[in-house]
């Protein structure tokens, strides 16, 4: 199984990856910290699921450089060029966020939710909320891994 | 929100500030400091002892003139002091940046419990999940302080030859009375920096101390170096290999070599490569670990015969080069 982690926050991709290989630990995870990034690990190999952050930079952050600041819907246009580019495989949105601003007002996640729904119904399977300090992403996360037949229920598979 | 609500953020919100400056300040006050009796969990030590002036003795040797021996003292001195950089560089981005992305999570859990309801509630918590963003870009920036000016990265090399000699000659000067007959075979078309050799020469001197100590062996005592490079992979490898007496071997030293071989494994290594005292296995691991593809094995072959292994990845040549004579 290969999962593609799209994370730019470092605490957080340490959180998901550490959960990651614990649910999956034969699974081959590839991180990318940016859209292009994410775009680039596609030229190896189409991964089984994506977990997508939704707020990301176009360009990965090296050293002192910047990689654009983050855009609210970096994930977004990640999905928007999955789909022009005819990249088929399921996308799993986890955000630290609990509403964006969009046109002066703002989206919560139910509304972000239907809209990623609508907008791409094809790869997009989910949306979760993330907060270290509680476990319910991780339960989340988890169950939707099954669902789409990436890990079994046994966690040594 | 009712007031007694709106009192509470606002408690919480000074909680936070309370705990994020108590944050900072431990760690400048603890982990930011120049190691010392006072401050033993300081990070900044420059261990400028006898043996790195044979170091420095062995590389003038090499015929440098007086502006090459300034330049590399200052190669040495900034060499010397990496693994601090690095320790601050790894403590900043690594451990400050989740302690800190953990509070501001906190924060909006606290929060969350006290105004979930309210129509703002989804804006405040972006607003803190943007803060802790701004934050944690703030961290990075900080990291890149312990990176070192680029005015000291002017580059010496040193060959292979060179490098290998130099730490030779430096670690049995710092064992007058030991002398094993040692091989040394050396091939490989890499030059080393300041860094590098440090890391080589800090590989030999330990190399050899625990043979003088641990092989059980009074005279004649065989050791053979040997250090090739892998070029397609840029890996430096040396191989240390000694004689050792058949008693050497037994159950309590490999129960020794296991249990440092398991912190190793741990990353255990940075309190106790100062305390460990015995093989200096656990200094060189924790040097290696600022080395890009640093690896270290070592064990017994057979009954006779111990060998140590390091891996390294030579720093890229980036800068102007200016050849040892």
């Amino acid at each position: 199984m290969y999962i593609l982690l799209v994370e730019d926050e470092d605490p957080k991709r340490r959180h998901i990856a550490t959960f990651i290989s614990e649910i999956a630990p034969t699974a081959v995870l590839q991180v990318a910290r940016s859209v292009r990034s994410a775009l680039d690990r596609f030229e190896d190999g189409v991964p089984d699921v994506v977990l997508l952050d939704m707020s990301l930079p176009t360009f990965d952050v090296g050293g002192n450089e910047g990689g654009g600041r983050p855009q609210g819907f970096g994930g977004l246009e990640l999905m928007r060029n999955m789909e022009l580019e005819g990249i088929e495989c399921p996308v799993v949105v986890i955000t630290g966020y609990d509403a964006f601003t969009k046109l002066g007002g703002q989206m919560n996640l139910d509304a972000l939710n239907a809209q990623l729904s609508e907008a791409h119904p094809k790869i997009f399977k989910a949306l979760f909320h993330y907060n270290s300090a509680y476990g319910d992403w991780q339960e989340k996360v988890r169950s939707i891994l099954i669902d789409l037949g990436v890990i079994s229920e046994n966690p040594a598979g | 929100l009712s007031d007694d609500h709106k009192s509470e953020i606002q408690e919480q919100l000074s909680g936070f500030s309370e705990r994020f400056d108590a944050l900072l300040l431990k760690i400048k006050d603890t982990r930011f400091q120049i190691r010392s009796v006072e401050n033993p969990e300081g990070i900044f030590d420059l261990p400028l002892n006898g043996r790195m002036l044979l170091i420095v003795r062995d590389i003038m040797q090499t015929g440098l003139s007086f502006d090459d021996f300034l330049r590399m003292t200052y190669l040495l001195f900034w060499g010397t002091l990496e693994p601090s950089l690095a320790e601050a560089r790894r403590i900043i981005s690594e451990e400050l940046k989740s302690e800190i992305s953990d509070l501001f999570d906190d924060l909006k859990l606290d929060v969350r419990e006290l105004a979930e309801h309210d129509p703002a509630f989804p804006m405040a918590s972006a607003n803190i999940t943007d803060a802790s963003v701004d934050v944690q870009r703030s961290i990075d920036a900080a990291s890149a302080w312990f990176v070192k000016p680029e005015g000291q990265q002017a580059v010496h090399n040193f060959t292979l030859n060179q490098s290998l000699e130099i730490a030779v000659a430096s670690a049995l000067k710092s064992h007058r009375a030991f002398k094993p007959e040692i091989d040394l075979k050396v091939s490989g078309n890499v030059n080393l920096q300041a860094p590098d050799l440090l890391l080589v020469t800090d590989a030999i001197f330990i190399a050899l101390d625990n043979v003088k100590t641990h092989c059980g062996i009074k005279r004649d005592v065989k050791v053979s170096i040997r250090c090739d490079v892998d070029e397609r992979e840029n890996v430096l490898r040396l191989l240390v290999g000694n004689s050792v007496s058949p008693s050497t071997r037994n159950g309590t030293s490999e129960g020794k070599l296991e249990q440092i071989r398991a912190h190793i494994a741990a990353g255990n290594i940075g309190k106790r490569a100062r305390k460990e005292g015995g093989s200096g296995f656990l200094k060189l691991a924790a040097a290696l670990r600022h080395s890009p593809g640093g690896e270290l094995q070592f064990g017994f072959l057979s009954d006779h015969e111990f060998q140590l292994s390091v891996k390294l990845k030579p720093t890229e040549f980036t800068v102007a080069v200016i050849q040892a004579r």
